[in-house]
């Protein structure tokens, strides 16, 4: 499923960090309990600042590789 | 924003990640690496921000408060049918607004008091799941109540400043509004959460 082309690579990693994140921060948003809010900020908001980071890694390395 | 639009937008944003996880060569053309930037850096930004301003105002509801099992009693003694009993007065006669009781008594009213507040909150969470949790009736504030907290509302308030008993001795007000005598003092109003005698109380079953 992972393409071969390593910017495409690292955008689909990066997507797929982001779903968990959203997914995880959905849930926690239904839950509505005080471990809900632990669990949105503290792994929801976690892994979408690393899905982010990653994408963002993904167009600064291809871009340098570009130059 | 209502928390069902928020997933909504979550459940969008989702999808189109998902175009770019199985069409990842979408993003060849200017128009894919705009709708990438939108799906993989906007979206997941606007989700995230709008989901914590929602939690946060989720966490000053009464009913989050309530929902740890040891919080129980407080929430019954908001119910004593008794109108020397502070926080029950409060509640029942909206002094402060039912859904956010616990939060508008005890949040802290000074500069950044919301963060200290929400930071006591954490606190709380630690306690209880990773913690020792004390018994209910064992609970005490980090901090002695501030009048503070109390004048934020009262201070100029015709029942506050004019009232006979705070006017009775002229050295009390300005000693409350110093915080030199504390309003929950004995004598005065110190029957606040009598969470230890609530099984021979009377509780008000009116509300929602």
């Amino acid at each position: 499923m992972l393409s071969a082309n390593a910017f495409d690579r690292k955008l689909q990693i990066s997507g797929m960090i982001l779903i968990v994140g959203l997914v995880v921060e959905g849930l926690c948003l239904l839950s509505g309990s005080p471990i809900g809010f632990i669990l949105f900020i503290g792994v929801g908001g976690l892994l979408i600042a690393i899905g982010i980071l990653q994408y963002l890694y993904s167009l600064a390395s291809t871009a340098s590789s570009s130059v | 924003m209502p928390t069902v639009l928020l997933l909504v937008l979550i459940g969008l944003t989702i999808a189109l990640i998902a175009v770019f996880i199985f069409r990842p060569q979408i993003t060849q053309t200017l128009a894919g690496k705009i709708a990438a930037f939108l799906a993989l850096f906007a979206l997941p930004v606007l989700c995230a921000g709008m989901g914590a301003a929602n939690e946060l105002v989720h966490a000053t509801s009464t009913k989050f408060c309530l929902s740890c099992h040891i919080m129980k009693p407080y929430g019954q003694s908001l119910r004593v049918d008794d109108p020397t009993h502070l926080a029950a007065s409060h509640f029942q006669n909206h002094r402060v607004p039912p859904a956010d009781a616990c939060y508008t008594c005890h949040t802290n009213y000074a500069m950044f008091g919301g963060i200290k507040a929400k930071l006591g909150g954490l606190k709380h969470i630690y306690v209880y799941y990773l913690g020792t949790p004390p018994a209910p009736e064992d609970i005490k504030l980090y901090e002695p109540y501030s009048n503070r907290e109390c004048l934020h509302c009262h201070a100029g308030a015709r029942s506050f400043e004019e009232g006979a008993v705070h006017t009775a001795d002229p050295e009390l007000l300005p000693a409350l509004k110093t915080n030199k005598v504390s309003c929950i003092s004995s004598g005065c109003h110190e029957v606040v959460h009598d969470v230890k005698n609530l099984k021979n109380s009377k509780f008000w079953k009116g509300g929602s």
